[in-house]
């Protein structure tokens, strides 16, 4: 069976069932990146806590289903805007980023484009550099060619070597504007907004493969974590060998987070031994259920 | 990159003290007799209390003793709404200017998302000097299109005191959540050539995606300004039959 990995997928908000999924589709690995919860946060615990989460709790819950579970850590950009809250989260940030399963920093980037988001934005990439970790960039919902502009500009001017950067959600719009950098290209796919896997396989077919990666960036709201092997169907339908589905959907994204040091790709070509009857700080994923292990 | 982030000022309020006295009318003569009695009571109470727990705490409390329903001549408010807002208004009155900020901050913290509409929906009536752009610009965030129309629709105060970047993010932000644009007020007033990038760029976006293009995107456009590759570009994708109907008449 083919291999995937999703390096861009909020797991604390899906079910076990989507882990169980996700395993059975050839899913070995996620990378779950720190975002917003879809309402503002008031105070710096409340994303201690989610930080701590995504190192613990989520980490654990994908082991149970055999998944590799890794993590990016930052401020989400929607959230540099509170300044009450932003500077607090500012400073916490660098004992997270040297934790076991962070592989980058993010995700980071422009939401509203204002001048809070610039300097949370350049704060972070600077963080990255200092902590040697690659950095995954979101790109607007509005004004999405303007953003993605400037999140250009703004990796130049804080000088982050671009092969240490992956800019997201990107569409036949602005994936030319990121083919003239060094960054790598993300894309998510979507049931019914940002990209869909028919147009994923059109932009593969007109760019290629080189430093192209792909993801389901489910989260909360309407999203489908069997993203990545769909769209390895529809590029195999589309004429694409198997090699080249594993380079864009498993080899591109391993290779371009292990610049972090903290992913082993051969660990992660297999899927994580599965034993149920572990606990999480004396808790169980299994609500009273007969543990697997194999 | 402007690095220039500093902390919003802190000043008083310039509330709309006529506009508020015609609500409070408007409001008292749509209650019922016992309705009238919670009320009163409840405004007595906090002019002997007036902060911010027992506004938050009368504000709760008005959905237990007031019978929501659309008000006459006004269908762009429920009595509830108003009930909030004149509260709201009530304690921020009775608070020092420079308390004011920090007050309506506060109570629009600890609010539920229909007392954010309220809050929202009085900024005009509240703050005429525009004080309180950063907190509305903050309330701009979230993702429920409802508290956003309440800031974004119907009421004037983001055309009169939003940055020009700000309200065309308002724009595209509406257009994105599907809401009705010519409910914006001002939009016209804010059109431009920057405004128009904006707007093509996502009609391209959305072209592209071969999704449908947003309704009220029109209306988003200055015609009369489009550069003319912009118009060209227009003219074409009509010509391909890509533009839905409505924007022929324009193109003509």
């Amino acid at each position: 069976m083919a291999k995937y990995f999703d390096p861009h997928i909020h797991m604390v908000s899906r079910t076990t069932d989507d882990y169980q999924n996700m395993a059975a589709a050839g899913i070995t690995g996620v990378i779950e990146p720190a975002f917003w919860q879809g309402q503002a946060r008031t105070s710096v615990g409340s994303f201690i806590d989610y930080f701590d989460t995504l190192l613990g709790w989520e980490r654990f819950r994908a082991s149970m289903f055999g998944i590799h579970h890794f993590c990016t850590i930052g401020l989400n950009p929607k959230e540099a805007n509170d300044l009450s809250v932003a500077n607090e989260v500012l400073e916490v940030l660098p004992r997270y980023l040297v934790k076991d399963g962070v592989v980058a920093v993010g995700e980071i980037g422009y939401d509203d484009i204002t001048p809070e988001e610039d300097r949370f934005l350049a704060a972070q990439l600077e963080l990255a550099r200092q902590f040697n970790l690659p950095v995954l960039v979101h790109t607007p919902h509005r004004d999405k060619i303007g953003g993605t502009k400037r999140t250009l500009a703004v990796i130049r001017e804080v000088g982050i070597a671009e092969h240490l950067v992956i800019i997201d959600h990107l569409n036949e719009l602005t994936l030319p504007l990121v083919l003239d950098s060094d960054c790598w290209r993300g894309h998510s796919i979507y049931p019914n907004t940002k990209m869909s896997e028919q147009r994923m396989v059109a932009l593969l077919q007109q760019y290629g493969t080189e430093k192209m990666v792909v993801n389901s960036a489910a989260d909360w709201g309407i999203s489908d974590p069997l993203k990545v092997p769909k769209t390895g169907q529809a590029m195999l339908a589309a004429g694409f060998s198997e090699a080249q589905v594993e380079q864009v959907l498993f080899h591109n994204p391993v290779d371009f987070f292990a610049q972090s040091g903290q992913l082993d790709k051969t660990l992660i070509s297999t899927p994580l031994p599965i034993d149920q009857r572990r606990q999480w700080q004396d808790n169980s994923a299994l609500r009273g259920q007969e543990p697997v292990i194999k | 990159m402007n690095m220039d982030v500093t902390a919003p000022p802190t000043a008083a309020l310039g509330m709309r003290r006529d506009c508020l006295a015609r609500q409070h009318q408007a409001l008292a003569e749509q209650l019922d007799d016992s309705e009238l009695h919670w009320w009163r009571q409840a405004r007595e109470q906090l002019a002997r209390q007036p902060d911010a727990n027992t506004a938050a705490l009368l504000s709760g409390q008005c959905k237990r003793h007031l019978h929501d329903r659309a008000l006459p001549d006004n269908d762009s408010w429920s009595l509830i709404q108003l009930a909030r807002a004149l509260l709201l208004a009530q304690v921020l009155e009775q608070s020092s200017g420079s308390g004011q900020l920090s007050m309506l901050r506060q109570l629009f913290l600890w609010g539920d998302d229909q007392e954010k509409i309220a809050i929202l929906k009085a900024f005009d009536w509240l703050d005429s000097h525009g004080v309180c752009v950063e907190l509305a610009l903050q309330a701009g965030r979230t993702s429920n299109s409802q508290v956003f129309a309440a800031l974004a629709l119907d009421t004037p105060y983001p055309s009169r005191h939003y940055p020009e970047r700000a309200f065309h993010q308002l724009v595209l932000k509406a257009l994105g959540m599907g809401l009705d644009i010519s409910r914006l007020v001002g939009l016209s007033q804010r059109h431009g050539t920057a405004l128009n990038q904006l707007a093509l760029d996502l009609l391209e976006e959305q072209l592209a995606a071969d999704r449908a293009v947003s309704v009220g995107l029109p209306l988003a456009i200055a015609f009369d300004q489009l550069s003319p590759v912009q118009h060209q570009r227009l003219i074409e994708l009509n010509r391909q039959r890509r533009l839905p109907a409505r924007w022929r008449d324009h193109l003509n």
